[in-house]
């Protein structure tokens, strides 16, 4: 009897002691494996004017969420009546060296979409060039082009869309990756 | 009608009027102790009520043959008569009433203190709503709604509270596993429990600051005592989501040499596709759990000892049209009447979706130092690993089961309990206990929901109780000490470690007086806390489904409630009525509100959520009506009401349940041929619409109108090859209404399941034994 008391005391005892065992993954740092895409280029050549070469860059810091996008220059500036070329750069600006990640969207082409869509007012058209390795191929958009008409200012957003096994050259499915909005101008 | 007597020599009871009597109250079936129980002598006009041990005592009797009266709803009336010569004490079996049994029997709890509000769900009550998840299953108690997030994921709300100031006791232990996200149901599977008992009100002293808002018990059956093998077969079949669950028991007892040790495996398999609202399915929505427990046990006359495992693993599909990354998705999200995807039924899970693992591994062990005095330990560790798997986890991974987020949280608690009876009036419960906590969160974003955090808490309480004729009156005290540190990158790219330290005071004050044998009042005041979790410090990041990104804020300060709730109960042979009220003060409550600043992602722009603190109060009533007009025939009338209020800058709450009114007619039929305890109910259920909810923009859709839903139901027992079958069938929303509730978070996106006939049986898978009273 009293040593089974003893036993269920030393039991007690036992359960605190391994209870205060240090279990501690918690401080275990976790590697930041994936990528940011911290930086939006539009990289834009006039094909008729080999000077016509206008790039505008989005920035945002993702650890800054608050903080608004930085845009430089502040506003991309294009010559009325005019046909450009549009070309996309990504980039993970969090890792050193630079992550160039629409390279890895171009490979990963066949689940993702761009779609441009210009505000009301400002006279430009966007379509795309380049297409995907699906069957059929469908656009993807990190190249297209660009054309613009009257003069006239607004706005250019741009959204990449994440479809993986859904891509059907449409909108609606899958979930949006990047949302990104350049003020336009053209004179 | 069993009971028997130890009578004992018992030392200095000179004087011949100076007799002392213990009884020892137990449910015949259950072997469980039944508190709050009158216990009349019918020659002396004495009475007394038994304590939360089940024991009840009179002193100074002189000898002579008395009629003890034992009288408790749900129960027979026992009526014994015992030759008194010297002190002594016996046990008294009760027997649970069979014909009208009430579905939720006002039966008290042994862990509660009795002054508490409280309600069980059990027997035939439980069997009606085996196969339905725990928060939704819970509905049916007056004072509790339920939280969800589509039809998979159901959390128990109680007077209004839910989450973290919710604790749920699965078999004794506190439920640690990722309460903190209102999209995180409890990772329990409710075919462990035969009865689940909820506490409405404060029980911080007893179980610490997570039981701020109230507790949830499930209670796992009594090990069997009788020598042999035992087992059961639950099946439940659901038609608007396919469902099929089977869950499977089997216990044994040994004899001989072995007696007193007994064991019990379990196992649970339930898989669910998409549900079916009025007109369309809702895509992703099924789930597949698989869920297995043992325990083994040793009883002896002065101690027990108990080893307890159970693992649980789920999978459950999230709507695919509750997914939205941006303002402008959720935006087009809301405007269309129904999800865009098309859908058809099918039980395959896509993302985004959960799976969770939880692992809980319970030693424990009791002894009787004496007569009255006993002391338990417990000790338990628990895994959960959780990870929710989205499609857009990686911006350039082709995986489709890529995890977006990942949380696996270890948990480690101790408690030691001293339970004693003294000087006849009194009674002391005492108590330490320990835990410590890690918690490790992986995601593909820059920062997360909850950071990585470690913990070591302790507490210990001491809890007095007095009962004198027709009252009883409790106090307790309780003090905590939390040490926390959190794990996480900086703004500038860090890992830094800032710590947190908490301890608190926490008090209880009740009473209960039985006014005659028909009524009862009880009064209870409970002071509680609750630290600040890491995710309300630390939180930074887009929740799943949601469209939200939620900001922590580490000045963030404890959270003190002062809950005063007041209840009386009037039952006759006719007529039962149960009203409760409660006013629940509660001084820097956490959550969340709007910044009204937008939060810049690359995938767009979110509305930003910031933790924050505001004096509130949370107030309402509970009522329960049941009245026989007829034997056979009675009505049910629930009705649960809740109110809060921001006094700090004078505006409503947000996900406040809207006003529930339940109310049923019942009809018992006679027996007839194998046939036992026939039954069928009719039920409608009226939510009111939610007008009371803040007037800026914290929503992103108005609250839906209200609702009515009819329900029906019927079952029995069916007496074969000696075994008796339960059958039950139940039809929920027969009239396939459409309607959304406020507190599910997924009605941005689409109605609620339409119209689900579930059928149930509960099969003996051994013939019933000839039951042997000695």
């Amino acid at each position: 009897m009293k040593n089974f008391r003893n036993v269920i005391l030393f039991l007690m005892f036992g359960t605190i002691i391994a209870s205060c065992n240090k279990n501690n993954v918690a401080n275990v740092q976790h590697p930041l494996s994936n990528e940011f895409l911290t930086t939006t280029i539009l990289n834009l050549q006039n094909v008729s004017n080999p000077n016509d070469k206008p790039s505008i860059s989005y920035y945002l810091n993702p650890n800054t969420p608050t903080v608004p996008p930085v845009i430089t220059p502040d506003t991309l500036k294009l010559t009325k009546n005019a046909t450009y070329t549009c070309n996309i750069v990504i980039l993970d600006q969090t890792k050193t060296p630079v992550d160039t990640v629409s390279d890895v969207i171009k490979q990963r082409e066949n689940i993702h979409l761009f779609f441009f869509y210009p505000t009301s007012g400002l006279m430009l058209t966007d379509s795309i060039t380049d297409h995907d390795t699906n069957i059929p191929p469908l656009p993807f958009g990190l190249q297209s082009q660009i054309k613009t008409e009257a003069a006239s200012t607004g706005s250019l957003r741009v959204v990449l869309r994440h479809q993986p096994n859904v891509k059907n050259g449409t909108y609606g499915p899958g979930s949006t990756d990047l949302d990104v909005t350049y003020p336009v101008s053209i004179k | 009608m069993a009971f028997s007597i130890f009578a004992k020599n018992s030392q200095g009871q000179k004087s011949d009027c100076h007799i002392s009597f213990h009884g020892h109250l137990i449910d015949i079936k259950t072997r469980e102790s039944i508190p709050g129980t009158l216990v009349r002598i019918k020659e002396l006009d004495k009475a007394a009520v038994s304590d939360s041990a089940g024991v009840f005592s009179f002193s100074d009797l002189c000898p002579g043959q008395y009629s003890f009266t034992c009288a408790v709803i749900g129960y027979d009336t026992l009526v014994k008569k015992i030759n008194l010569a010297k002190s002594g004490h016996a046990v008294f079996e009760l027997s649970g009433q069979e014909l009208g049994t009430v579905e939720i029997s006002g039966k008290q709890k042994k862990e509660a203190l009795s002054t508490v509000a409280h309600e069980t769900l059990a027997g035939v009550a439980i069997d009606e709503v085996r196969g339905e998840s725990l928060g939704e299953s819970l509905k049916d108690i007056t004072g509790l709604n339920s939280i969800q997030t589509g039809p998979g994921i159901s959390k128990p709300v109680i007077h209004g509270l839910y989450s973290n100031r919710i604790l749920i006791l699965n078999n004794g232990v506190g439920q640690a596993g990722q309460q903190w996200g209102s999209d995180h149901a409890p990772e329990i599977d409710p075919f462990t429990a035969s009865e689940i008992t909820v506490i409405k009100g404060a029980e911080s002293v007893r179980y610490g600051s997570d039981a701020m808002g109230g507790v949830v018990s499930l209670q796992p059956k009594e090990m069997p005592r009788t020598p042999g093998i035992d087992g059961e077969l639950n099946l439940v079949g659901a038609s608007n989501n396919g469902m099929g669950v089977a869950s499977i028991m089997l216990e044994g007892a040994f004899g001989k040499n072995l007696a007193g040790l007994s064991w019990r495996i379990q196992g649970t398999v339930n898989r669910a596709g998409n549900s079916e609202a009025p007109g369309y399915y809702l895509d992703n929505t099924g789930d597949f759990e698989r869920d297995y427990s043992a325990q083994l046990s040793y009883r002896h006359e002065i101690f027990g000892a108990d080893l307890y495992y159970s693992s649980y693993n789920t999978q459950i599909g999230i709507l695919t049209a509750s997914e939205v990354g941006n303002l402008a998705d959720l935006d087009s999200a809301l405007k269309s009447s129904k999800p865009n995807e098309p859908s058809k039924f099918t039980y395959k899970i896509t993302t985004p979706y959960q799976t969770v693992a939880h692992n809980l591994l319970k030693t424990s062990g009791y002894i009787y130092l004496s007569d009255d005095s006993k002391i338990q330990a417990i000790y338990s560790q628990q895994q959960d690993l959780r990870e929710e798997v989205a499609n857009d986890a990686s911006y350039t991974n082709t995986q489709v089961n890529s995890v977006a987020d990942s949380f696996f949280i270890i948990t480690n608690s101790a408690e030691v309990e001293w339970e004693t009876r003294y000087l006849n009036n009194f009674s002391s419960e005492i108590g330490i206990s320990g835990s410590t906590q890690s918690n490790y969160h992986k995601t593909v974003d820059f920062y997360g929901v909850i950071p990585n955090f470690l913990n070591y808490g302790g507490g210990v309480y001491a809890i007095q109780k007095w009962q004198k004729g027709f009252w009883t009156l409790e106090g307790g005290l309780r003090y905590d000490y939390l040490w926390e540190q959190v794990y996480m990158y900086n703004e500038n790219l860090e890992y830094v470690a800032p710590l947190h330290e908490y301890s608190h005071l926490s008090g209880t004050l009740g009473a209960t007086c039985q006014i005659s044998d028909r009524l009862t009042w009880n009064f209870n005041y409970g002071n509680a806390w609750r630290p600040p979790e890491p995710n309300e410090l630390y939180g930074k990041g887009v929740h799943l489904s949601a469209a939200s990104f939620e900001l922590g804020d580490s000045a963030l300060g404890v959270e003190q409630s002062n809950n005063f709730s007041t209840s009386a109960r009037y039952e006759s042979p006719k007529l039962k009525v149960e009203l409760g009220v409660y006013y629940n003060i509660i001084n820097n409550f956490i959550f969340l509100e709007p910044t009204g600043k937008p939060i810049y992602q690359i995938s767009g722009v979110v509305p930003g959520f910031q933790y924050t603190q505001a004096n509130v109060l949370y107030e309402g009533a509970d009522l329960d009506i049941n009245y026989h007009f007829t034997p056979r025939f009675s009505i049910v009338s629930k009705s649960t009401i809740v109110r809060a209020y921001n006094y700090t800058i004078h505006d409503y709450l947000i996900y406040v349940p809207a006003d529930r009114f339940d109310n049923g007619l019942k009809y018992e039929f006679r027996n007839f041929g194998k046939v036992t305890k026939p039954y069928l109910v009719a039920s409608n259920v009226y939510v009111r619409h939610q007008d009371r909810v803040p007037v800026n923009n914290y929503d992103y859709a108005p609250p839906p109108p209200a609702y009515t839903l009819f329900n029906a139901g019927f079952g029995f027992f069916v007496m074969s090859q000696k075994r008796n079958i339960e059958i039950n069938l139940t039809v929920n929303n027969i009239a396939n209404t459409t309607y959304r509730d406020y507190l599910d978070r997924l009605r941005y996106f689409s109605a609620e399941p339409g119209r689900n006939i579930m059928l149930r049986l509960k099969i003996p898978l051994w013939p019933e034994k000839t039951v042997n009273n000695d």
